[in-house]
Parts: C-alpha cells; structure tokens; sequence
C-alpha cells in the first residue's frame, strides 16, 4: 500500500479528470491495541489496523462526501466514483462556499505523538492493565471485574485543490476501569477514566486505588431522601459532560442553524466573572492537539469566554464561510478516545481541546467554605439537553457537605437545574486539571442546584 | 471470501488455537441530512474488514485489517494468537465455548424494496418533504433538521466449529427534530422510524404529516410548565418502558455483566422481581425490527429470550461463552459493532410485553401522578439496579384527569422498586429504534420498547 499523501494525491487526480471543482481528501491510517480486564485478568486482547479515506467533493454549490477503506489502490477510484455519483444527484447548498484555502502553517505543537506509546508491546500493555488490578485488590472486598486500557497511534494527511497539505502523526491512550466492593449482599462501583497522549502519563497504581476507593465509598452510600437548594460540586470527568453546553451554544454550525441560546450574545455575560474559557489547538498533551484542525486549517489558542463574557466562536470552514468569519482551526473528525473510522464522516465544528481556565483553590479548600452542599463524584450519566439547557441527572456516588466538611454518602438521587443559568452561577473553580475526551478543566462549583431524592 | 476464512481458522488451529472464529464485513450506507431547507451532508460509507478471533488457554486475541490479501490474513491470525497467548500467562483458568451444531446456511434478508435501487431524487424529495412540513406548521419554528439512513451489511463467518455463514441485515430510517422559539425560551419536538426494512418504510410515510406533528410538538412545549419534583405515581409510556427494560433490566440480565459480578441480578434466577403483571424479553427474531438480526457476531441464530415471565425472573442473554460458563444455551446475543469491534453480549429488540389496560383506564384511576412520555436518553446500571430516565415532556395528572403539560424531567429510583409497583399494564405495544453502547463505546442497532405501564418512581426537573 502507498504513503498516505500520494494515496490523498491519487484521489484528488482522479476526482478532478472527473471534471470538479473543489475536492478533499482525507487518508488515515491507524493501529489501536486493547486489552480488556474481565474478573480481574486479561480476557481480551487486540490489535486492529485501518486505513480509510473520506473524500469531498464540490460541484459549484453541489457536495458530496464519500468515505471507505483502502483494502487495495483499486478503492480509490470506487470511493472517488461514488464522490462524483453523489455529487452529481445531490441539491446545490446555497450556504457553501469554499474548501479552505492554503495558509502557511508554523510553530510547533508538543507532546501529540510519543514513540514509547507506539513502541510498547502488547506484554507491556497487559501488564501496565494488571498494575490496575493489583492496586484495586489491595483493599479488602474489591475486586476489578472490567477494564480497559486502549492505545492507539495513527497518521492523517489531508489535502485539497486549493493547496492545503498538513500531515499528523499522533498517539492516544485511554484507560477506563471499574472496581466493585462488597459486602454481603450490597454491592458499590467506582469507576476512573484517564486520557493522555502518553502510556508513561498515567499513573496505573493510583487509579487503582482510586477505584476502590470510590467502590467502597459507594457501597457506604445511602438513597438520599429529601430535596435540598444549595452548592454541587462536581468532580471534572462529570463537570465535562455539564459543560459540554458551552460547545454546543459556542459551535458556529449551532449558530448559523439557529439552534444556539447564544446567538447574537459576543460580548454579552454568559456567565459569571470566575468562569473563563478558552479552545487551544496546540494545548501541551492535548488529546485533540495538531498544528491544523482536520481539514488543515491551523489551530491557535482563543479565548471564547472571560470572566463570564463571551467573546468568540469556534468555527470550521463550512460554518466560517457562512457567517463571514476566518476558520479557526475547529474542523474535526477525530476522536478523542479512540481514532478508528474516522475518515467516514466529514469534519464537523467541534473544540479541539476546551481548557476551562483553573480557579486558586483545591478541591479540599473548596469544601471546606461550603455550608451546605453536594460534592458529586459520578452521575449515571452527565447529560444536559444542549438546546433548553435543562438537566436533571442521577447521582450514583456523592458525599454531603455540611459546614465544609464530607460527610454522608449518597446515591439515587437526581441533580437537576439549567446548565446555562447555572453557568451564570459558578460559585468555585478549581486548582486540580485534568483531561477529559477534549475538555481540560478542574472541579467546579455550581450555587443554585437542586438535590431530589 | 470464504476460502480465505477457512484458511485463517485453519491456521489458527494449527498454531494451537482452542477455538477461532472469522469474520468478514462489508459495509454500505449512505445518509441524508438535511438543515432549515438546504442539504447539510449527503454521504457514502463503503468499509470492509476481517475480524479474527483465537482463544488460547484462557484469553482472547483478537486481530482485525482492512487489508484483505492472503498474507495479511495469515498475519493477523498468527497476531491474534501471539494476543492470546500473552493474556493466557495471566489467567486461572480455561474458557469453554458452547460448542454448536456446524451451521453451514446463507441468508438474505427479506426486504420488499432495495433502498440501492431507488434514485437519489426520490430519497432526497422525501428528506425534503420532512424539512418544508416543518416549517410550514409554525412560523415558530427556527431550526429543522431532518435525516434519511440506508445501510447493508454483508457478512461472511467461518469458526473452528466448522460453522460457514453467509447473511446480510438492511436498515432503513428516518428522523426529524424542530425547535421552536417564542420570547427567550427554546423547545424541541422529535421523532424517528426505522427497522429492517427496506425503502417501503419511506413509500409508506407521509412526510408531511410526520414533519408537521415534530413541528407542532416543539411548538406546543413553549407552553410547559416545570414538572413536579418527588416520588409519585407515574405512566410512563412505551419508549420510557423501553428504556427501563433495556438499560437496567437489560444491561444486567447480558450474562457477560452476570460472570463478571457486576449484575445487581446474578442471583435473580427464579426469584420474584417484579408484579405479576410484568413480562419482559429480548427478541432478535421479530420481522423488521430495527434491533433483528438472522446470526448474532458468532454465527448463533437470533431468538427469543425470557427474561420475566410474569414477574419472575427467567434468565439471562448470551454469547457462546457466557453460555458454557452458566451452563445454558447460547441465545445470539454475542454482538460486535462492526469489524474492528469485540463480541460482547448485546441485546437485540429489548421490550415489556403488553396486557389488556386502556391508557384512558390508567388515568382515571390515578388520582395524582404524572404521565411521562417520550424517552430522550437512559443509562445503564447493571452493578447497583439504578434506574434514570430523561423525557422529553409529560402531563399531570390530578384526580384521574390528564391537566398540564409539563417540561422535560428525569425519572429515577430502583429499577426493583419500580417493577414491584407496576399496578396497570397496557394494551398498546410499541418498539422504538436507537443504538446501544457498551461502557459508552461499541455502538449496535438496537429496539427498545413495551406498553404504557404505571408505577412509582421518582421525577424530577427544572
């Protein structure tokens, strides 16, 4: 099989004999190792690899994307074909405009690709995974019944008409694992989830222990009964998932269509002074981090919202074109926790790597000036509806705070309140960072929510 | 194909494989969408891939490629091995797979309509038709977004078994989402339909009145008021139902949750869980649902399995090894996303079967209570039995009257808890499509569903 640019180079000849204007091509190839924990030992291990190119093309306003594995060089001209068959049936869009156009690419982007990730055997992956294991099962009562440590390294060229060439190579790991504690018949789960772009960036001992601890914390916790208005504290893996809002409302595809609360809000308070946000491209580490967005157009740091003002967009070329803005570097079609499959669907407007800016205070300190309160550690899922901004999300593990101090233990409770008032009612952020899928951000504290059980 | 799969288990064999099994996949889609009256995305997918798993003294490799030559397969068998053996330095002990009959069969699969052979302009007359029913129904809708999905899987499976099958699974759907706006306030109507159909599912809708009622459903959400919070009486509606069946009660009764100690009902076999009026099964036979399958990803047919038969509980799904581990037989439950995924077990059409109740009948004799209807999202809990819910909207109910419509809240409590206070079952049956993960990954096609059923559980909402 070719390098990916003559593969990319191939499609774009073929796609312009056929006489269209514009045309994309996206070629990634990827290799992604796991290895899955079931009762405490290794159950599964694989090894996967893909090569696949997705393809643009425009005809004035006509587009059509087509995408497939490159099993030989002969699927080329079938996706290249398909492209055109579609093209050709499609409706014109009258919002489309243009492919990006070529920019000069510089800097450097640090820490997006680590040999050591690439390099490791699946010996080593298995062991760093039961390194996991041992570290649970120190505490009496827990056992780690699933797991899951997944690598993956992969290279992407994108290339089009207008002169656009990035290539990336980059690594990704993700680890997600689960403890169970007992004790006769009651049983409680704690669960950890880390990403990095580096095997030696994650800590196995103490996720480990982390797990049984919050298994064991669950197993002591009672149905809360009663309903209380007061301050949540929300530990980041969760956090990520309420400020997933602020992706949606931020997204200028949700903007053009209509579907965004913040149209026509640029320099309205969106939120509070202590909430500040910005999407960096080359953020050291960062799951999503390359010199160019997925359609190459290169990536910077912007600040979206300072001190609760909103101050920007994120935009990809489609959507930039639009509202007569420049893309910026927010066109993505990777995945932040695995990258297979990519290269079937088209970039879409989406953050690179959303950094909530860190507050002064730890977690502990935070707790500590909190009269009355939640610290939420899992919801069964953090989920807000993105157009209302309304949640109400089940506690599966969360301590009372009274009088800055933890003390009960609870769980089968909902959380509920709007996330976008909420964002207008940011009580605390915290020192603590940490990486989620494509977020950065620490614990943080909402006054105003409302604990049901 | 097939030769070269026999080859590869062959091989496997050779090497010391236990039991292997290969799988080829060809995938063909294509999507519509279509935004506020101009098409957004018109796309095709074309992937294909091998899947070959080996297990060795008890672990598991699995290796997969998009590259198809006879050394690459051999290549990938040979990984997939050395995979097994390195996780088999950890184990205690041996997996038994449930050995099966040889199936040697080819299936296609019965659709009255190719979606292949209809042209282009028809499929995107009938997106747009959803997208203009829309706007023309309230000048206060500002968004329309609408969708049409064709998709064909072809797949080829040979195992050490000596099992040879050849089948394919056809899915046709559609969807719209509107969203209304009136003086600060954004709501949302919604609505999908698919199965394993082909284009007849699109010939037999009338777009305008399907995009017309999602229009006049978000419109009449601006009026809602906030939901009651608490522990109350509560109809839930089919898609609710569904969502308690396939997520709590579903995700634990996979036996692969149940071996690992994390199903809050591992011990459940034959006991009382539920009121007698509830049965609940997972039915991957049923013609045209979007969750049927002809073989799971291990070659077993699909079937019907008991999970609650009249509020005891039955049993679980399985894979071919859950099934040797417990002693049952395997159901065709053993399910993998697609080339480059792992079998785990998955359900298939998931549901609560109905009974003889009248809605109207439910809430008259609910003197105060909400009626909860239209799921937009659950998750699951199998470890601790948790039950969350989020609808879309519902109305309250005071002294056996329907009264005001209320804005989307979540339901939550004890699964356990909830089925034991079923007290009315209803007549009305439906299955609603969706995908389904697996600890937020490995995505399949799935239905959930059942009656209107009424219970206590606790809502809550802004």
């Amino acid at each position: 099989m070719q390098e990916l640019d003559s593969l990319a180079s191939l499609a774009l000849k073929k796609g312009e004999k056929k006489g269209v204007e514009q045309i994309e091509a996206f070629v990634l190839r990827s290799r992604i190792r796991s290895v899955y924990i079931e009762g405490s030992s290794p159950r599964l291990a694989d090894d996967k690899s893909e090569t696949g190119l997705g393809l643009k093309l425009c005809l004035g306003k006509r587009v059509g994307f087509a995408s497939g594995t490159l099993n030989n060089e002969k699927n080329v001209e079938e996706i290249v074909n398909e492209a055109v068959s579609i093209t050709r049936t499609s409706k014109e869009d009258p919002y489309f405009k243009s492919l990006p156009n070529a920019e000069e690419i510089c800097g450097e982007v640090k820490d997006v690709f680590c040999k050591e990730t690439e390099r490791i055997t699946t010996k080593e992956i298995v062991a760093k995974a039961m390194g996991v294991v041992k570290a649970a099962e120190k505490t009496k009562n827990v056992k780690v019944p699933l797991g899951l440590l997944r690598l993956a390294n992969y290279s992407l060229h994108v290339t089009n008409s207008l002169g656009v060439r990035f290539d990336h190579k980059g690594t990704m790991v993700f680890a997600h694992f689960t403890a169970k504690a007992t004790n006769g018949g009651k049983a409680g789960e704690g669960v950890e989830k880390e990403w990095s772009t580096r095997i030696a960036a994650i800590d196995f001992e103490r996720i480990g222990e982390s797990i049984a601890e919050k298994a064991l914390a669950t197993l002591k916790a009672e149905t809360f009964k009663g309903k209380f208005k007061g301050i949540s504290l929300i530990d980041p893996v969760e956090a990520s998932g309420l400020l997933s809002v602020i992706e949606f409302a931020t997204s200028s595809e949700q903007v053009n269509k209509r579907r965004s609360p913040w149209i026509n809000k640029l320099g309205a308070e969106v939120a509070n002074k202590e909430l500040t946000v910005e999407d960096d491209g080359r953020y050291l580490g960062g799951i999503r981090s390359a010199l160019a967005d997925d359609e190459g157009v290169k990536t910077s740091r912007k600040t979206i919202i300072e001190k609760g003002v909103l101050k920007s967009y994120i935009y990809d070329s489609y959507n930039a074109n639009i509202a007569g803005a420049k893309a910026s570097g927010n066109g993505f079609r990777r995945g932040t926790r695995s990258i297979e499959g990519a290269f079937t669907r088209p970039a879409i407007c989406a953050y690179s790597n959303m950094i909530v800016e860190p507050g002064k205070k730890s977690p502990e300190e935070i707790i500590s000036q909190i009269d009355k309160g939640v610290f939420v550690e899992a919801f069964a899922t953090p989920e807000v509806h993105p157009v209302t901004g309304g949640f109400s999300c089940e506690v599966r593990n969360a301590t009372l705070i009274e009088k800055g101090q933890l003390t009960k233990h609870v769980k089968h409770a909902l959380l509920t309140g709007n996330m976008y008032d909420q964002l207008k009612n940011v009580a605390y952020v915290g020192n603590d960072v940490k990486i989620v899928d494509s977020f950065v951000l620490p614990t943080i504290a909402f006054e105003g929510t409302t604990l049901v059980g | 194909m097939i030769d070269e799969l026999q080859k590869t288990i062959a091989l496997a064999q050779k090497l010391g494989g236990e039991f292997a099994d290969a799988r080829f996949e060809t995938q063909k889609a294509k999507q519509i969408n279509v935004v506020n009256g101009s098409i957004r995305t018109f796309s095709s997918i074309q992937r294909s891939g091998i899947a070959i798993r080996v297990n060795y003294k008890g672990a598991w490799g699995l290796a997969s490629t998009t590259t198809l030559t006879s050394d690459a397969l051999k290549a990938a068998v040979r990984n997939a091995f050395k995979l097994a053996k390195t996780g088999s330095t950890y184990s205690k002990e041996k997996i038994r797979i449930c050995e099966t009959a040889s199936l040697k069969r080819k299936s296609t699969v019965k659709i009255k309509i190719n979606p292949e052979n209809i042209d282009t302009t028809e499929k995107l007359d009938f997106v747009f038709s959803l997208d203009e029913a829309q706007k023309t129904t309230d000048k206060r809708i500002v968004n329309r977004t609408s969708y049409y999905v064709e998709s064909t899987k072809n797949f080829e499976l040979v195992n050490s078994f000596g099992s040879q099958l050849e089948w394919n699974e056809t899915r046709t759907s559609f969807s719209a989402m509107s969203i209304a706006f009136e003086s600060g306030k954004r709501e949302l109507g919604s609505d999908n339909k698919g199965g394993t159909v082909g284009f007849e599912l699109i010939k037999e809708t009338d777009p305008h009145v399907f995009g017309a009622n999602v229009a006049k459903e978000a419109v009449e959400m601006l009026s809602a008021t906030k939901p009651p919070n608490g522990l109350m009486t509560v109809i839930v509606d089919p898609e609710i139902a569904g969502v308690l069946a396939h997520e709590v009660m579903g995700h634990a009764s996979e036996a692969d949750e149940v071996i690992r100690h994390r199903s809050f009902l591992s011990d459940a076999i034959g006991k009382k869980v539920a009121s007698n009026l509830v049965t609940m099964v997972d039915n991957g036979t049923i013609a045209g649902a979007y969750g049927s399958i002809p073989f799971d990803s291990e070659g077993t047919p699909s079937s019907r399995a008991v999970i609650i038969e009249k509020g005891i509980y039955k049993g679980f799904m399985h894979s071919l090894e859950t099934a040797a581990a417990l002693n049952s037989a395997p159901t065709g439950n053993g399910r993998a996303q697609d080339y480059n995924r792992r079998v785990w077990v998955r359900m298939t059409n998931t549901f609560f079967e109905p009974e003889n109740w009248k809605l109207e009948e439910m809430i008259s004799g609910t003197k105060e209570g909400l009626l909860a209807l239209k799921a937009i999202s659950g998750m699951e809990d199998p470890v601790g039995g948790g039950f969350q819910v989020r609808a879309l909207k519902g109305y309250t109910i005071k002294n056996g009257e329907k009264k005001d419509l209320v804005r989307g809240f979540s339901l939550t409590g004890k699964a356990l808890d909830i089925l034991k206070t079923v007290d009315a079952v209803g007549k009305e049956f439906q299955l609603s499509l969706g995908g389904c993960g697996k600890g937020e990954e490995d995505w399949i096609p799935v239905t959930t569903g059942g009656p209107y059923m009424r219970a206590k559980i606790i809502a809550g909402g802004e």
